[in-house]
């Protein structure tokens, strides 16, 4: 192993290749950072422009924007409670209210740190066991996915602490507008209304961009005009040393780190879920854990380290699948998959044989885009001070026109922005009737998993639910979600009894 | 699946009825304070500043093709800064930053995203022939 990986630094480490890295990481952050934009928006634009690199180059490239990309969804996710990737949604939870305490630098310098732990373990745990843990991951079929997604399911009754009914409502909701486009088994339409453009669904982004950004927009519209002062955040910098919070408060998160990197990692091996429901099942589990559950949700750093730490691990565990058997783990792996193939490399158990140059090439890759990373935000915290300082009334509606060019960027359709309408209208509706949005998202993303798996174990077992008991790993899953809902249930009861 | 759906969000929605009927009746008990016709101006401002937003956001997504994404953009960010800006600030200070940056950005953005990351955004009736 210690001769691959001299192989592969000799072959990464040129001037070039570090330059590329670097731009790469900075690229991917700024496609993070900005809401409507992502790390899959960074890779398909700079795609083309591997075509002339060598296939390491080109691989460290897509990789570094990968990287960037998702931990740079924290910057905006902290300071103006707009997620700028989807896998930064649970970010917002704690990181905009200690941005509103005037903890905003701590909570990115927090979010930074974990987020390189998050990349780094799973890089560690890509290079240890990445052929063993492809194997497992080939034995999941249509039930193991299908307990994996009821299990998910679960955790919106852990999300609407509040109240576990309109919990329930927002993340059926979610699973109900999930259902629009083609069926995934029997390809009919429902619910298209005769629309062509409804015929494949709504897209995640615009979804999100609506839930969120206009929701926000349009919330502080309602608030702005008695507003005395709060349309900026003022951010005290002259206490700040570092990334503005101390060793013991970091160290006090280890065990939170450590569990939400394992999650991250182990979502991410699977293929078809990725960072967008790792950061959430971090931060659920994080919360039952937690000895103060009632303070998640205040601004505590305790909810930014588990989804943060969460959505980076599954970079590396994404790429597990991806390497070992040429399966991509989600959406930016796929284009990964076709920046190999491109080369005419072939993804697989052979890579290891016939390219290990190329596969320590983007391990080392990958810790040095995380190094790059966390300089690049570490020197960047006194610029996002900054950006708090500007009146918000300049900068949402910027904020807003880039969330509209990302959304009309998806398709290149205008039906995306009048999605992004529709859900900023949902989103509203919700925030006036003291509705969760989290549990909506989880379930516009977990619904079309569960039914596809549910529907594929069905035809299989020709419509017995027997093997769906038979499996292992799905029992495993099954009980989890029984006793999950059973916790949050006994929680609920105990506090309105209390 | 949709009637799966249904028909445990109808079961939710009867728990969420009795829950507030409950609720409802609680809260009967309590005498209601009577409200500040000040507070009652604030909240008919906010409501309609809200609707107004809803409106110019509808209204921009309604004429970004015809008009193109440059003009639509601008007269949504004078719009929208304008709804956004607090009593406190002098509106007509405000005014040069609003329009300069209205005006700028649309074509900065639109310049970018066609020449640099070849996405084409509306062009509306003009711009597609000059650029």
């Amino acid at each position: 192993m210690l001769e691959s990986f001299g192989i592969g630094l000799q072959a990464i480490a040129t001037p070039l290749g570090i330059l590329i890295i670097l731009l790469g990481t900075i690229v991917g952050i700024v496609f993070g950072a900005v809401p409507g934009l992502s790390a899959t928006t960074a890779i398909v634009l700079c795609l083309p422009l591997t075509y002339k690199m060598s296939s390491i180059n080109g691989m460290a490239l897509l990789i570094s924007l990968f990287i960037g990309g998702i931990s740079g969804g924290l910057v905006s996710a902290i300071l103006t409670r707009i997620p700028g990737t989807p896998s930064s949604v649970a970010t917002t939870w704690d990181g905009y209210p200690m941005t509103q305490k005037g903890e905003g630098i701590k909570a990115l310098g927090i979010g930074i740190a974990a987020s390189f732990f998050g990349t780094i373990f799973s890089i560690i745990v890509l290079i240890i066991a990445a052929p063993s843990l492809a194997r497992v991951a080939i034995q999941f079929g249509a039930y193991e996915y299908f307990a994996v997604a009821v299990f998910s399911i679960t955790m919106m009754a852990s999300l609407s602490e509040k109240s576990m009914s309109k919990g329930l409502i927002s993340g059926l909701l979610g699973c109900m507008f999930a259902t629009v486009g083609m069926d995934p088994v029997g390809s009919t339409k429902r619910y298209t209304l005769g629309i062509r453009s409804m015929m494949s669904g709504f897209n995640i982004l615009p979804v999100l961009v609506g839930l969120f950004a206009v929701c926000e927009i349009i919330s502080y519209i309602g608030k702005a005009r008695d507003s005395k002062g709060f349309e900026t955040v003022e951010v005290n910098m002259s206490g700040v040393k570092g990334m503005g919070f101390t060793l013991r408060e970091f160290w006090g998160q280890k065990w939170n780190l450590l569990r939400s990197a394992v999650i991250g990692c182990i979502i991410g091996i699977l293929p078809g879920i990725g960072a967008s429901t790792s950061n959430v099942m971090a931060y659920t589990v994080a919360k039952k854990s937690s000895k103060h559950p009632e303070k998640f949700g205040t601004g505590i750093i305790d909810g930014i380290v588990a989804s943060e730490a969460a959505n980076n691990a599954s970079i590396g565990g994404a790429m597990v699948p991806l390497l070992a058997l040429g399966i991509p783990g989600d959406s930016v792996t796929a284009l990964l998959l076709g920046g190999l193939t491109m080369k005419g490399i072939t993804a697989g158990p052979l890579l290891f044989v016939q390219n290990v140059d190329l596969v320590y090439s983007i391990f080392i890759a990958m810790v040095i885009a995380s190094v790059l990373m966390l300089l690049i935000e570490f020197y960047g915290l006194r610029v996002f001070a900054k950006l708090l300082s500007l009146p918000k009334y300049y900068m949402l509606p910027v904020i807003f026109l880039f969330c509209i060019i990302g959304a009309y960027g998806v398709h290149n359709n205008i039906f995306d922005v009048w999605t992004v309408l529709v859900f900023g209208a949902v989103g509203f509706l919700f925030s006036k009737l003291d509705i969760p949005a989290s549990p909506f998202i989880l379930g516009f993303i977990i619904g079309p998993l569960a039914e596809a798996n549910l529907r594929r174990g069905l035809m299989l077992s020709k419509g017995s639910f027997i093997p769906f008991l038979q499996s292992p790993i799905a029992i495993v899953f099954f009980v989890l979600a029984i006793i999950s809902v059973a916790a949050s249930t006994y929680s609920n009861y105990r506090k309105k009894n209390a | 699946m949709p009637r799966l759906y249904g028909i445990v969000m109808l079961l939710c929605a009867v728990v969420q009825l009795v829950t507030g009927i409950r609720q409802y009746r609680k809260d009967r008990k309590t005498e209601d304070e009577p409200v500040d016709s000040n507070v009652k101006r604030s909240r008919l401002l906010s409501s309609r500043n809200v609707a107004l937003g809803f409106l110019v956001i509808f209204l921009y997504v309604f004429f970004m093709k015809s008009l193109g994404f440059c003009i639509s953009s601008t007269i949504m960010l004078i719009c929208l800064s304008n709804l956004m800006l607090p009593s406190t600030v002098d509106r007509k200070k405000a005014q040069p930053i609003i329009i300069l940056i209205a005006i700028v950005l649309p074509i900065l953005a639109y310049l970018f995203f066609k020449k640099v990351v070849f996405m084409a955004l509306p062009g509306g009736p003009f711009l597609n022939d000059i650029i």
